[in-house]
């Protein structure tokens, strides 16, 4: 059985950015209130924006997809550790923990956005992995839907703090992609760029 | 606070002014100035990385793969400089001298120094700092893109910056899955 975290703290250094970006009438204002001087009231062309977008219905649509992959590969990882080897098995045990703190981490994104988060499906249709192999390359395709569906979701959603906690967690499925990929005997780190496609 | 300081030096580093306290007039205003930023730090990165390749101090399997990551660095610094040259501006010089790059990773937090390098475990412990300092950078800029578009790109770099990490982590700590994926949520040291 596998349990889900609780909800993103609001204390968390997360929460604190999402807090702090959110009160600053814009980037360069954050930068300059942290130096602990006063900030210009001017808004020059092509700056940075000057006043946060409130998250919205599509933003919360957009995080609940999230967390839908999220809760997918919570899933997979939980019925796919038993059929891996010993060093397969510790890689998984960590991968899985960290899945859940994202999926903890989207839940709270989906409520700031006024959404109702979504729970996870009973059953998942994974097909019948048998080996190894089956579930290495199960898990590559959800890490690798994941990243590719935060890539897609980033530039759509409203607030930059939420863009930033978007990364910061594709960033760590991109480090679990990597030692997949490894355990797989292919190049781990294949392109320059993490697209969701490798 | 802990953001707040990272923004601080990473804007000096972009300013080329380098004392912390000029890291408030240098704070970005405009996307071009937060990519001169990011271009800064990573022209640094690729500078650690060419001083560390001519160190003579990798084994022949860790050359193999800090080249492949060095080549990963110059398509993101390639991929910078033409969306910098696209927002009108030249992109900045690298560090001039092993002493201005250490500088510069003073400024931004960073404790190991290129003119310090007597073993391959300096070396990828040095490489280790410098990425967590990209992907400080990348984190840090995140919420502050106008274009949207530019965040894209940065989120995708960030990943790689990632990946980077836990393959240096891996030549560091062979096998040891917690040193090499340390965290849920990757969002560097800058």
């Amino acid at each position: 059985m596998v349990s889900e975290p609780a909800e993103a703290d609001p204390a968390s250094r997360r929460g604190l950015l999402k807090a702090a970006v959110a009160g600053a009438a814009g980037g360069a204002t954050l930068l300059v209130a942290a130096c602990g001087g006063s900030h210009s009231s001017s808004s020059p062309a092509n700056t940075t924006t000057t006043s946060e977008p409130v998250p919205n219905s599509l933003d919360a649509a957009l995080l609940n997809h999230l967390l839908d992959l999220e809760h997918m590969g919570i899933a997979a990882y939980t019925a796919g550790i038993p059929l891996l080897s010993p060093a397969g098995r510790k890689d998984g045990q960590l991968f899985l923990t960290q899945e859940l703190s994202h999926s903890g981490e989207i839940a709270g994104l989906v409520k700031q956005a006024g959404g109702k988060p979504h729970k996870g499906r009973e059953t998942y249709d994974f097909g019948h992995p048998r080996t190894e192999e089956d579930v290495l390359k199960l898990l590559h395709r959800i890490e690798r839907a994941q990243i590719g569906a935060y890539l897609d979701a980033i530039p759509k959603v409203s607030l930059g703090s939420t863009r930033a906690a978007l990364a910061a967690v594709l960033a760590n499925d991109a480090q679990h992609i990597a030692v997949l990929r490894l355990s797989l005997g292919r190049r781990p780190i294949p392109t320059a760029l993490v697209t969701g496609h490798e | 606070m802990a953001v707040a300081a990272a923004g601080a030096g990473l804007w000096a580093i972009g300013a080329s002014a380098l004392e912390a306290g000029d890291a408030e007039a240098a704070a970005p205003q405009t996307d071009a100035e937060l990519i001169r930023a990011i271009l800064s730090v990573e022209l640094l990165v690729v500078f650690s990385y060419d001083q560390v390749l001519s160190s003579g101090k990798l084994s022949a399997d860790s050359e193999h793969v800090i080249r492949q990551l060095l080549d990963h660095e110059h398509t993101h610094v390639d991929v910078l400089s033409a969306d910098l040259e696209e927002l009108g501006q030249e992109p900045p010089d690298p560090p001039a001298s092993v002493e201005a790059a250490d500088a510069e990773l003073s400024v931004l937090h960073g404790s190991a120094r290129l003119g310090s390098l007597n073993s391959e475990e300096d070396c990828l412990r040095l490489l280790e700092q410098v990425e967590q300092l990209a992907q400080g950078a990348y984190y840090v800029s995140m919420s502050k893109f106008a274009d949207v578009k530019l965040a894209r790109t940065s989120a995708s770099i960030l990943g790689s910056e990632a990946q980077h990490y836990t393959a240096l982590a891996g030549l560091l700590h062979p096998g040891d899955i917690n040193k090499a994926v340390p965290g849920a949520f990757v969002e560097g040291s800058a």
